[in-house]
């Protein structure tokens, strides 16, 4: 078996992270499901969209989800190439699936378990492609 | 019809290179500070380190465009075509990571991304409900 670049480290955050993703998309979709439909014909439509959207919670919540996705993502990408770490970001595809079934029961057709099923392959690959990082500069 | 396809399948394109552009100046950035973050405390110093780098802004106001761009997007876009197209970010992002950051980006590599899109496609055209 080759050895793998990627360090159990890294695929704990990016899993972690990619729950922490699905779980702000799960947010924003309950915070949208809560408005009403509205046209925005004008900055004060905008602006009535933008607080009543803040007014269950949900949004504030997705917000703070998103800021953690961010810095998780600062370091993933300290350990390990763009080129590696972007592909792995599909795996989003995989829980959003999952917590689309869970939570919002969706239904999710053979087709796009299909889908799924070739994105993890795909991520699988790619991890596999992923050398030993060159150790970081240490930096004073 | 066409012109209005021509003009989404674009702000598509855009919201993309928007993508890459972040994630490329981000990256830009932690090579840049080039610390190796071992626990809570470091991981505070790497972030703040990065965020005192102009780039790491304009990597964040890019998101912020994009993701104006995207939601602008799906208001006009079929959802199966939005995504399909978006998955183009991948593609870009290999390129830049490959010329720009001169990662070595193998055939393999290549290929488990090129399953991703195929993957991310096959989502997108499975419908929305």
């Amino acid at each position: 078996m080759k050895k793998s670049g990627i360090s159990a480290q890294v695929i704990v955050i990016l899993l972690f992270s990619e729950i922490l993703d699905a779980m702000a998309q799960y947010c924003f979709k309950r915070s949208a499901l809560g408005l009403e439909p509205t046209s925005l014909a004008s900055l004060a439509d905008a602006w009535a969209l933008v607080r009543s959207s803040f007014s269950g919670g949900y949004l504030g919540i997705g917000i703070a989800l998103v800021a953690m996705v961010f810095v998780l993502w600062l370091a993933v990408l300290s350990k390990v190439d763009l080129s590696v770490a972007m592909p792995l970001t599909s795996c989003s595809y995989i829980f959003v699936a999952f917590a689309s079934v869970l939570f919002l029961h969706e239904r999710i057709s053979p087709l796009r378990w299909a889908g799924i099923l070739l994105i993890f392959g795909g991520v699988y690959i790619v991890t596999r492609s992923a050398e030993p990082p060159d150790k970081p500069k240490v930096s004073k | 019809m066409k012109g209005t396809l021509l003009y989404v399948a674009g702000l598509i394109v855009l919201t993309s290179v928007c993508d890459t552009i972040n994630h490329l100046g981000l990256k830009i950035c932690v090579n840049a500070v080039g610390m190796e973050v071992t626990g809570p405390a470091s991981g505070v110093r790497f972030v703040l380190r990065v965020l005192r780098m102009p780039l790491a802004w304009i990597s964040i106001l890019v998101a912020f465009l994009s993701l104006f761009l995207w939601l602008y997007v799906l208001t006009m876009a079929d959802l199966s075509l939005a995504f399909s197209l978006d998955s183009f970010h991948h593609v870009l992002i290999a390129i830049a990571s490959w010329a720009i950051l001169k990662e070595r980006v193998t055939p393999q590599r290549w290929l488990g991304t090129s399953l991703i899109i195929a993957g991310i496609i096959l989502v997108a055209l499975s419908g929305t409900g």
